[in-house]
């Protein structure tokens, strides 16, 4: 059985195929999950030391063994496949190269919680990713692995089906996602009551990202004792990244936790392959709502417990690369265009602040900045932060306050800075 | 130009099993054969009846979702990434270089309602930055240069196709 997300899959290979994953060991997964029965699957993932891989990190045993403590019938299955971090595309590239071990961790999830229905919810932006997801299905079922009686198994009957956003950010936040799903407007609920009490439908419901299942998969079939042996204390297994911005060879590569740093994944040949265009200037990791670094934090360790940011550059697993050609403030104001347009509108915090911070951001980086517009950049994002409703208005400090901390005088420069337009 | 017919929506529908579930494949099935791309207060209200929503809750969602359009969005879309490994490695300059082609503003339609351009966020295509995404098709790695080309070209095929429509009428 492969104990890797990619590494064992070959150019050629068509990972479409459903006979090419089961010659790969494919679902010896989900027939150890019937084996061993719920309890001991759930314990699994938590020997594994599996955190959720679609930015929050919260420990996916712990939120399994919650759902499972939660009376109610039926109870959903959700695959958040809505990537939308800017800088990431592993979930796309999983897609692509391993689709049925996100659909094979997604059945033992169906098994555990004795779930008639999965939903897999993938971004509108991921047009020939959804019709991927589609044809495996199909071949699935046609191979008696969702339907009726599973594995030849009586009464084991859990299908998959896959819905497309529409274009927002914001769905990707769980609740949202679910509110998407059952057909309305994508903003995010009020919690709680948690989801896995009131989720789809107001049904309990398990929402894990994509590479999450594909974790699962990895952990029932090798067992949690090899799979933490795999990863670091604080996380097991691998993680994917996705490198880009000025480095030379840009993409997505499968790294154990703790054993490498981010200066070894930025310069090594094997992975970003160097900076490009210009010297180093600074590192956003873990997605737009991840931390920015300079060059003091490269020595930190790839890993959940790095000293720099308690483990938020892990994130989403996105590593965007700037030369020194880039204005850290020009790069903030950027980030702040996506989050106030992606703000969803229902909570003011969020609807107003986000735009106030992009104005201040926008003053300073065109030489209009005012005596106060440090401070007051600081104190709005800290409104902002606290005051929001969910994680898109909570997380916006997180990039500015790093870059504050982290690159202090180029922001008192840009207040000095000559006007570049009126 | 005209509209999805009624039994064009009622087979679009019938694709999604009529299911609330995939609204938003529905409507943008609807958008995909809409000559202009945007969802039409006929076909709103269509998909609305069928689905057992009212046209407000209907016009909710197609103003929620970026990639709904309740009003006409251009035969064609020129769509810039503007998240920032696609800006910071020439995303920025594509804008204003297709903003100067063709004499709109970002999220503009052409008066002849040829072309929308319009900044985008991130579609996850950052290993090949900057992408331009053309009536769905990505290109990688633009250059200005490639840009005005391949708008020159789209607003060429458009006026060819406008006059066919015009001597068939």
């Amino acid at each position: 059985m492969y104990d890797r997300l990619l590494e064992h899959v070959g150019d050629d290979a068509d990972q479409k195929q459903l006979s090419v994953y089961l010659s790969q060991g494919g679902y010896e997964g989900l027939r150890r999950a019937v084996e061993v029965g719920p309890d001991a699957v759930i314990e699994e993932i938590s020997t594994g030391l599996v955190r959720g891989r679609g930015g929050a990190a919260y420990p996916t045993g712990r939120k399994w063994g919650q759902l499972a403590r939660i009376e109610g019938d039926p109870k959903y299955i959700v695959c958040n496949a809505d990537e939308g971090e800017p800088g990431t595309f592993k979930d796309q590239v999983l897609l692509e190269k391993n689709p049925y071990a996100v659909i094979e961790g997604m059945t033992i999830a169906g098994r555990v919680f004795g779930s008639p229905k999965g939903i897999i919810y993938v971004r509108g932006e991921y047009p020939e990713e959804f019709g991927i997801l589609r044809s495996c299905l199909q071949q699935a079922r046609e191979a008696g692995l969702l339907g009726h009686d599973i594995l030849g198994i009586e009464g084991f009957d859990y299908d998959i089906d896959t819905v497309a956003g529409g274009g927002a950010y914001v769905c990707g936040e769980n609740s949202a996602m679910l509110n998407s799903i059952e057909g309305k407007p994508g903003r995010p609920r009020i919690k709680p009551p948690h989801l896995a009490e009131v989720g789809l439908y107001g049904r309990p419901t398990l929402v894990n990202n994509v590479e999450s299942y594909a974790a699962v998969t990895l952990v029932v079939a090798n067992g949690g004792e090899y799979y933490r042996s795999q990863g670091s204390a604080n996380g097991g297994g691998t993680k994917l990244i996705s490198i880009c911005g000025h480095v030379a060879h840009p993409g997505v590569f499968e790294v154990p936790f703790g054993r490498y740093t981010l200066r070894e994944l930025i310069w090594s040949p094997e992975f970003g392959g160097g900076v490009i265009g210009g010297d180093f200037g600074f590192v956003h990791c873990g997605g737009h709502s991840g931390p920015i670094g300079f060059e003091n934090i490269l020595d930190a360790p790839y890993d959940y417990d790095d000293a720099w940011s308690g483990g938020k550059a892990i994130g989403s697993g996105a590593i965007v690369v700037m030369n020194d050609t880039v204005d850290i403030v020009d790069y903030l104001r950027q980030v702040m265009v996506f989050f106030r347009k992606e703000s969803c509108g229902k909570c003011t915090p969020c609807r107003l602040g986000t735009t106030r911070v992009w104005e201040v951001l926008d003053r300073l980086a065109s030489g209009r900045g005012e005596p106060d517009d440090i401070q007051r950049l600081r104190t709005t994002t800290e409104q902002v932060h606290k005051l929001s409703a969910c994680g898109l208005g909570q997380c916006i400090d997180v990039p500015i306050l790093s870059a504050l901390d982290g690159a202090g005088p180029a922001f008192e420069a840009a207040l000095v800075k000559e006007p570049t337009r009126v | 130009m005209t509209d999805p017919t009624r039994d064009e929506v009622d087979e679009i529908l019938a694709r999604w099993d009529h299911s609330r579930e995939h609204i938003l494949s529905i409507l943008q099935d609807i958008q995909h054969v809409s000559p202009e791309h945007y969802v039409s207060r006929s076909a709103a209200a269509q998909v609305a009846e069928d689905l057992g929503m009212t046209v407000t809750a209907m016009y909710e969602i197609v103003t929620f979702y970026h990639m709904l359009h309740a009003t006409p969005h251009g035969r064609h879309s020129v769509e810039i990434c503007e998240s920032t490994p696609c800006y910071f490695q020439g995303g920025d300059a594509l804008q204003s270089t297709a903003a100067e082609r063709l004499g709109i503003a970002m999220d503009e339609v052409t008066e002849d309602g040829a072309l929308c351009v319009e900044t985008v966020p991130c579609f996850g295509r950052c290993a090949t930055a900057p992408n331009v995404r053309i009536d769905g098709a990505v290109h990688h790695r633009v250059s200005p240069a490639v840009l005005r080309d391949l708008i020159d070209r789209l607003v060429a095929g458009d006026r060819a196709d406008q006059e066919q429509v015009s001597q068939h009428v």
